[in-house]
C-alpha cells in the first residue's frame, strides 16, 4: 500500500504526462514474454553473444542496428547494439541513452543484463506502449561487453569450464577440485580472520578507534593509518589550492587491535607461489584483478576515464584514456553529441545493491542545485522501484568513511560524463545471488551460504581443507568456487529492475517541438514568419547545469527554407538558446509556471504562396520540422 | 615589441600577444650553471650547414612531405646514431616521424637517460619545427666531429618530433597564392588585387583621423557560423573580417578548432573548447603519450613554440599555481636551467603562464610541460623561438623598427607590397599592400641571420639540458675474502649527474602516494621513478648471499647534494651493494657488477677474485 502511495506521489509530483514521464506504473511488470535464461552459469561467452546479437539485427532489422565501435586490446570487435526506429528518424536524431556493462573483467553479470534489456525491449517493441513510444523517439546504444577479454578470461577461469586456458589465469588449481580458489597461510602480519560465524568465511582487520571501526593496515608501520579524511581531494577540473596535488596526511589516531596476531591469516590465489595476495573483499575478484591487460601494473577500466584522473590512482594506467576500450567509447560518446545519459553497470557486492552518482568525491552540495535535485528525483524512483535501494556517492559511502579505501576511485566513467561531459550518469552495482531468507531486503554472506548449501549443493564455496603445498608448507584451501555474481530468481528480479529503471530515464530526455508556426504579411512582399519552440521533455534542452557551466551544451539551432525568396535580415539560421525542462521550471516554480516554450521569427522576402520550412535541432533535444504556405 | 601595422595577433600560450613587451631583467647567474660535467656552452665545434642539411634563408619552410622525406633519408645515411620511428598518423593520415638519435653501439636507446623534444604543437608558428631540423641535421654531421656531441649521443638519447600537427603546418605554409601548393578554399582571406600575396588593407574611416584601420586582404563575413577547412564550425570574429569558404552549413552547432596545446592530460580544462573532445583525443597528442610513457628512460620534455620574435623566452610549469606549489627541490632545478638561459640568450627569460593571467584567471590546462611534470614527474620545459631582423644596438633583443631596417636595407623589402589603392565591395576606397600576413604575423618571416644565431643557440641549449641527466656509476668495487673461502663483493654506486635518479621530487610523490589502499592496491600504482638496481654475475662461482638483483633505491644528483652539503665538504653520496660469492674448488673467479637505473644509464665493472 505504502509503495503505491509512493508511486501516486511521484507521478502526482511529475505531473500527469502524455510522455509517460511518471512511467513507474506505465510498465507492465512481469510483462516477460521473452525467454530468458537466468539460470546459466558460466554465462554465455563473447562468440555466443556475438552471434546472439547478429541474430537480433537480423531479426529486427528495422529497430536494431549492431555496430562495432572499435577493438580490444586483444583484436575483439567491441560490439555496440543501437535501437531506434528507423522509421522515425536516424539514431542522431533523437535523445540517445548510452548503456555499457562488463567494464570490469570480473563483473560479467553486466552482460547478462545488457542482453536481457535488448531482448525484452526489441520483442515488445509495438507490443508494449511504453517501449514503441521510447523506441520511436530516443535511441538507445547498448555495450552488453565493454571489457570483452576481460570478460572471456573472467568466464573461462576455472578448468572446470569450457573455454579454460592454464595461462591466461593467475593462479591454479592445486588441489583438482576444478577451481581456482584461495589459499590462506597463518600470518601475524595478515589482513585477515576466520568469521566467528561461519568458518569458510574471512573478514578482514578491522580495528576500533573511538567506538568507530575501521579498516587498517597491518604492516609493520602502524602509523599507517587510512582515512579519506586525511587525504587531500584533488583532481577537480577547476584549479584549486596552491597544493592540491600533495596529500596533507593527518597524524594517525591510537587504534586497538581487535584480531591477536595468532589468529591472522595471510591468502592468496590458489596457485604455486604467493604472487596473488587477496586483499579485496569482494566475492567475485577471488584474487584475479577486475581488470584487464597483461601488462603491469594492469589498468583499470574504470580509473582511464579523463575526469579527475590522478598518476597516482591503482589502475589508473599511464595517461587518461590510454586503455583501447574506453578509448573507443570516448570517440564515440563525443561524436553523438545526442546521448544525454550515461549508464554504467558495474556487480560490486554488497548486502543490497545500490547506485553509485557524480561527483564521486564530492559533497552533494558541490553540485549546482538543480543537477542536484535530478539525482535525488531519480534516486527516489529507483528507490521506490528497487523497494528500498539507496543512491550514493563515495563520498558518504559508509566502506569509504571506514577506511576501504582511502582516496581512491578516480578517473571514472560517471565522473566524466557528467564533469567534462555535462550529462547525466548513473553507476548501479549489483550481484544478485543468495536469497533474502529473513525478508529484510538485505542479502548478508550468511545467506548467500545458506542458499549456496541448500540450494546449489554447497558447490560454490568451499571448507579450508589442508594441503601440502610444494613451496608454501601446509596451507588451506578453499573459499568461492566459482561463485557467478548473479543468478536465478534474485537475477531474473534485478534484470527487470534495471529494465524498467532505464525506460524511466529514457522518457526524462529533453523533447524539442515545434508547438505552432505562422506567418503574417507586414509589408508588400515581405513577411514574418514565426515559430513557436516548446520543450515537452522533463530535463531542460542543456541536459545539466554542468553543462551549462562547461560550455559543452548544444543550444538549439533553427533554420528557416524557402526555395522561392529570400531571408532578410538576420540569417537563415539562428541559436535559439536553451529551453528549460519540466524539471527545472517545474522545480522552480510548481504547477503554476510554464517556461516550457520560446519564440523564434524570420523576416522573409516572398510571393503569396510560396512554402516556408522551419526545422529546428538540439542535440540532444531531438527534432522537428514544418512547412507552413504564405498567405496574404 | 609594438604590433605591426595593427593587425591581429595570433593567441599562444595565454591569448596574448605573441609579440611580447620585453623585460630586460637583471640576470641572476647561478656559478654552479657551467660546472665540471654540464655542458659548456662555448665547448661547441661551429656548424656550417651545406644547402642540403640547412638553408636560412628558405622561405616558406619545407612542407612536411619534403621534411618526411629528408628524415628517412638521414635515417638512411646514418644508421649508426638514428632510426626513424613511425609512432602515429595525423587526423588526415600524414606519418608522424620520431627520430631516435643516440650512439646505438654504446646501448639501445631505452638504456640511457633520455630527452624528448617536440615542435609544432601550434602549427601557426612556424619556426618552431625548423629549429628542430636544425638540431637533428646538426646532431648528426657533428657526430665523431664535435666532442661535445659525441659524448652526448654516446650517453644519451634524444627523441625528436619535428612536427606534430603537419596537417595545418601544411595550411600555414602554402597560404598565399604564390606559394607551391596553394588552394583558395583552404585559406583565410582572398588576394583581391591579384599580386600573389594576401597582404593587408588599410583605410581611414575619416579621413582627417592620423591612424589607419587594418584587416587582412578579404572580404568582409556577415553570416555568423563559419567551417574551416578542417571542418570546424566557428563562430567569425568581426576583428578579422575575413572570408572563410563555407562548404556547407553544420548544424552541431559551436565546434571549434581543437588547440593541440590543450589536449594533454594534466589539468585538461573542459569548457575550454579549444582543449578537444578528451584528454588525448587528438591523434597526434595520443601518439607523443603513448610513445613517452612506453619509453621509461625518459627525463625531461621539451616542447618548442614560437612566439618569439624580438626575443626569445621559455616557459615552465606549473601553469595555474605558484612557484612555491612546486617542491623546492624541483624548483629549484627550474630555476638553474632558468639562469643557464640566461646567460646563453642574455637577458631573455623564463616565465609560468601563472604569472601572466593576460587578464583573464582562468585556467590553462592540457599543456605538454605541465603533463609531463604533474603526471610523468619529470622536467618538463617550452621554448617560445623564433626571430628575424638584426639587432643593431645590442640590446638583445630586435625591435619593430630594427625589423623594418633590416627588412629594407637587407631584404631589399621583398616580404611587404607596396600600398595601392583598391575599390573594397564591402569598404569602398581603401588601400591594399604592406606586409605580406602569415601565420606567424604580418612582419617578415623568421629567416637569415637572427635564425643562424637562434638556432644555434637552441641547439646548445639542449645539449647542455642533456648533459644534466642521471648517470649512474659503480665508484668502487671491492672483495674481501672471507674465513670460509668465500668472498665478500661490494659495490659502491653513486649518481655522477646532476639530476637525482628518480628526476623529480614529483615522481616520488606519484609513486610513494599514500593513497595506496590495502583493498585493491593489488592494482598497484604505475610508478614513475626507478631506482637504482644492481646486478652481478660470477664467472667460476656462485652467489650465496645476497640478491640478485639489488635495489638500492635512489641516489641524488649533485643539484641537490651539492646544494646541501657543499659547505661542509661531505664525500659524494655513495650505496652499497653486497654479496657473497663461493668460488669453485679451482679456477680463476671473477665478477662483472651492473647497475642501472632506467633514467640514469647503466655502468658495468669487472673484477677479479681469484
Amino acid at each position: 500500500m505504502r509503495v503505491f502511495l509512493l508511486m501516486l506521489l511521484m507521478v502526482s509530483i511529475m505531473g500527469p504526462s502524455a510522455y509517460g514521464q511518471g512511467s513507474l506504473n506505465a510498465i507492465v511488470d512481469g510483462l516477460t514474454n521473452i525467454e530468458y535464461d537466468f539460470s546459466r552459469w558460466p554465462y554465455p561467452l563473447y562468440a555466443e553473444v556475438s552471434e546472439r546479437l547478429q541474430e537480433l539485427a537480423v531479426q529486427y532489422p528495422e529497430i536494431a542496428n549492431l555496430q562495432t565501435i572499435g577493438k580490444t586490446a586483444e583484436g575483439r570487435d567491441i560490439w555496440l547494439m543501437e535501437i531506434t526506429s528507423s522509421s522515425t528518424g536516424s539514431g542522431d536524431s533523437k535523445p540517445g541513452l548510452w548503456i555499457d556493462g562488463n567494464l570490469h573483467a570480473h563483473e560479467v553479470n553486466g552482460r547478462v543484463r545488457a542482453m536481457y534489456f535488448i531482448e525484452r525491449l526489441l520483442a515488445t517493441y509495438g507490443v508494449d506502449e511504453v517501449v514503441t513510444r521510447l523506441i520511436d523517439s530516443r535511441v538507445f546504444y547498448i555495450v552488453p561487453m565493454f571489457d570483452a577479454d576481460g570478460g572471456e578470461r573472467s568466464l573461462t577461469r576455472h578448468p572446470a569450464w569450457t573455454g579454460h586456458e592454464p595461462n591466461r589465469q593467475a593462479g591454479s588449481d592445486l588441489n583438482g577440485d576444478g577451481y581456482i580458489s584461495s589459499m590462506r597461510i597463518k600470518d601475524p602480519d595478515g589482513w585477515w580472520y576466520e568469521s566467528p560465524q561461519d568458518s569458510r568465511v574471512m573478514l578482514r582487520l578491522r580495528a576500533r578507534d573511538d567506538g568507530r571501526w575501521n579498516y587498517v593496515a597491518t604492516e609493520h608501520d602502524e602509523t599507517k593509518y587510512w582515512r579519506s579524511s586525511g587525504q587531500q581531494v584533488v583532481g577537480s577540473t577547476t584549479v584549486g589550492a596552491a597544493s592540491r596535488w600533495m596529500s596533507t596526511g593527518e597524524g594517525p589516531p591510537p587504534i586497538e587491535h581487535q584480531v591477536p596476531p595468532e589468529e591472522r591469516y595471510s591468502i592468496y590465489t590458489e596457485g604455486m607461489d604467493s604472487s596473488y595476495p587477496i586483499d579485496d573483499i569482494n566475492l567475485t575478484v577471488n584474487g584475479f584483478e577486475r581488470n584487464v591487460g597483461m601488462e603491469s601494473p594492469p589498468s583499470d577500466f574504470n580509473r582511464d576515464w579523463g575526469a579527475e584522473w590522478r598518476p597516482d590512482e591503482p589502475g589508473g594506467g599511464p595517461f587518461p584514456f590510454s586503455v583501447p576500450e574506453v578509448r573507443a567509447a570516448a570517440y564515440f560518446i563525443t561524436e553523438h553529441k545526442n546521448i544525454f545519459f550515461q549508464y554504467n553497470m558495474h556487480a560490486d557486492q554488497t548486502a543490497r545493491n545500490y547506485t553509485a552518482r557524480p561527483g564521486l568525491h564530492h559533497p552533494y552540495d558541490w553540485m549546482a542545485p538543480e543537477d542536484n535535485e535530478f539525482y535525488t528525483r531519480i534516486g527516489a524512483v529507483w528507490s521506490a522501484m528497487g523497494g528500498g535501494n539507496i543512491i550514493e556517492n563515495n563520498y558518504y559511502s559508509q566502506e569509504i568513511a571506514a577506511g576501504a579505501y582511502t582516496d581512491v576511485q578516480h578517473g571514472c566513467e560517471i565522473d566524466w560524463a557528467y564533469i567534462s561531459r555535462g550529462i547525466h550518469a548513473l553507476m548501479p552495482e549489483g550481484m544478485a545471488i543468495g536469497k533474502d531468507y529473513d525478508g529484510d531486503r538485505y542479502v548478508t554472506v550468511q545467506e548467500i551460504l545458506r542458499w549456496n548449501d541448500e540450494d546449489k549443493e554447497g558447490k560454490f564455496w568451499g571448507h579450508w581443507e589442508s594441503f601440502q603445498h610444494p613451496t608454501l608448507g601446509v596451507v588451506e584451501i578453499g573459499g568461492p568456487l566459482g561463485i557467478p555474481p548473479a543468478l536465478d530468481e534474485r537475477m531474473r528480479e534485478e534484470s527487470n529492475l534495471h529494465y524498467r529503471f532505464l525506460l524511466h530515464i529514457a522518457d526524462l530526455a529533453p523533447a524539442l517541438k515545434i508547438a505552432d508556426l505562422s506567418a503574417e504579411r507586414i509589408a508588400e512582399g515581405e513577411y514574418r514568419v514565426v515559430a513557436r519552440l516548446q520543450n515537452q521533455g522533463y530535463l531542460a534542452t542543456y541536459v545539466s547545469r554542468k553543462a551549462l557551466e562547461i560550455r559543452r551544451d548544444n543550444p538549439i539551432l533553427a533554420r528557416l527554407e524557402i526555395d522561392t525568396g529570400e531571408v532578410l535580415g538576420g540569417g537563415a539560421l539562428q541559436n535559439a538558446g536553451h529551453i528549460l525542462g519540466k524539471h527545472s521550471y517545474l522545480w522552480r516554480w510548481g504547477a503554476g509556471a510554464d517556461e516550457s516554450t520560446k519564440t523564434v521569427e524570420w523576416r522573409v522576402r516572398a510571393e503569396s504562396g510560396a512554402e516556408v520550412s522551419i526545422e529546428v535541432r538540439a542535440a540532444q533535444a531531438g527534432r522537428d520540422r514544418r512547412t507552413i504556405i504564405l498567405e496574404g | 615589441m609594438r604590433d605591426l601595422e595593427g593587425t591581429q595577433m595570433w593567441r599562444c600560450y595565454r591569448g596574448s600577444s605573441i609579440l611580447r613587451s620585453s623585460i630586460i631583467g637583471v640576470t641572476m647567474v647561478f656559478l654552479m650553471v657551467v660546472s665540471v660535467d654540464a655542458q659548456r656552452f662555448e665547448e661547441f665545434v661551429d656548424f656550417e650547414p651545406t644547402g642540403e642539411q640547412f638553408d636560412f634563408d628558405r622561405w616558406p619552410y619545407r612542407l612536411p612531405e619534403a621534411v618526411n622525406a629528408r628524415l628517412q633519408e638521414l635515417a638512411e645515411k646514418y644508421p649508426g646514431i638514428v632510426r626513424a620511428h613511425h609512432i602515429g598518423n595525423s587526423r588526415e593520415g600524414r606519418k608522424l616521424l620520431m627520430m631516435e638519435i643516440t650512439n646505438f653501439e654504446t646501448g639501445d636507446g631505452d638504456s640511457k637517460p633520455g630527452l624528448w623534444i617536440e615542435a609544432g604543437v601550434h602549427p601557426n608558428e612556424t619556426p618552431g619545427p625548423v629549429y628542430l631540423e636544425y638540431f637533428i641535421e646538426r646532431t648528426l654531421a657533428m657526430y665523431g666531429v664535435d666532442p661535445a656531441v659525441s659524448r652526448i649521443l654516446d650517453t644519451r638519447t634524444f627523441y625528436v618530433v619535428t612536427d606534430l600537427n603537419p596537417d595545418s603546418r601544411q595550411l600555414a605554409l602554402t597560404s598565399h597564392p604564390a606559394w607551391p601548393g596553394y588552394k583558395e578554399e583552404e585559406q583565410p582571406g582572398a588576394d583581391l588585387n591579384g599580386d600573389g600575396y594576401i597582404t593587408q588593407m588599410r583605410w581611414k574611416e575619416n579621413p582627417t583621423e592620423d591612424e589607419y584601420q587594418y584587416l587582412p586582404e578579404g572580404r568582409l563575413v556577415d553570416e555568423d557560423w563559419h567551417m574551416d577547412p578542417l571542418g570546424y564550425v566557428w563562430r567569425s570574429s568581426s576583428a578579422t573580417g575575413w572570408e572563410i569558404k563555407d562548404r556547407e552549413r553544420d548544424w552541431t552547432g559551436r565546434r571549434e578548432q581543437p588547440d593541440y596545446n590543450r589536449n594533454f592530460g594534466a589539468e585538461w580544462v573542459s569548457e575550454d573548447p579549444g582543449a578537444g573532445e578528451f584528454p588525448f583525443s587528438l591523434p597526434e597528442i595520443y601518439a607523443v603519450a603513448k610513445e613517452m610513457t612506453d619509453r621509461k628512460n625518459i627525463f625531461f620534455m621539451y616542447d618548442i613554440h614560437a612566439g618569439g620574435v624580438g626575443r626569445e623566452w621559455m616557459i615552465r610549469p606549473l601553469s595555474n599555481q605558484p612557484y612555491q606549489a612546486m617542491h623546492h627541490e624541483d624548483n629549484d632545478f627550474y630555476k638553474r636551467i632558468e639562469a643557464a638561459w640566461s646567460v646563453l640568450s642574455p637577458g631573455d627569460q623564463t616565465f609560468s603562464d601563472y604569472y601572466t593571467p593576460a587578464g583573464t584567471g582562468a585556467t590553462i590546462g592540457g599543456l605538454p610541460p605541465d603533463w609531463a611534470y604533474l603526471h610523468q614527474g619529470i622536467y618538463g620545459f617550452g621554448a617560445e623561438v623564433g626571430g628575424s631582423g638584426i639587432d643593431y644596438d645590442g640590446s638583445g633583443e630586435v625591435t619593430s623598427e630594427e625589423l623594418e631596417r633590416w627588412h629594407v636595407e637587407e631584404m631589399d623589402g621583398q616580404f611587404a607590397e607596396p600600398w595601392v589603392p583598391y575599390d573594397h565591395p564591402q569598404l569602398g576606397a581603401i588601400e591594399i599592400g604592406g606586409y605580406r600576413v602569415s601565420p606567424t604575423g604580418p612582419f617578415p618571416p623568421s629567416i637569415g641571420d637572427m635564425m643562424r644565431i637562434r638556432t644555434d643557440r637552441s641547439f646548445r641549449y639542449l645539449m647542455y639540458v642533456a648533459s644534466l641527466a642521471p648517470e649512474v656509476r659503480i665508484i668502487d668495487l671491492m672483495s674481501m675474502e672471507n674465513a670460509d673461502g668465500t668472498f665478500t663483493v661490494n659495490a659502491d654506486v653513486a649518481n655522477d649527474g646532476w639530476i637525482s635518479t628518480y628526476v623529480t621530487q614529483r615522481a616520488l610523490e606519484i609513486g610513494g602516494s599514500s593513497n595506496v589502499a590495502g583493498p585493491g592496491a593489488s592494482l598497484n600504482i604505475r610508478a614513475r621513478d626507478f631506482p637504482a638496481m644492481v646486478e652481478i654475475s660470477v664467472d667460476g662461482g656462485e652467489i650465496v648471499e645476497g640478491e640478485v638483483p639489488q635495489n638500492i633505491g635512489h641516489l641524488v644528483g649533485k643539484f641537490t647534494y651539492i646544494r646541501q652539503w657543499a659547505d661542509e665538504g661531505q664525500e659524494v653520496p655513495s650505496k652499497t651493494a653486497t654479496w657473497v660469492v663461493r668460488p669453485d674448488a679451482s679456477g680463476a673467479v671473477s665478477v662483472e657488477v651492473r647497475v642501472s637505473a632506467h633514467k640514469a644509464g647503466n655502468d658495468v665493472r669487472t673484477l677479479k677474485l681469484r
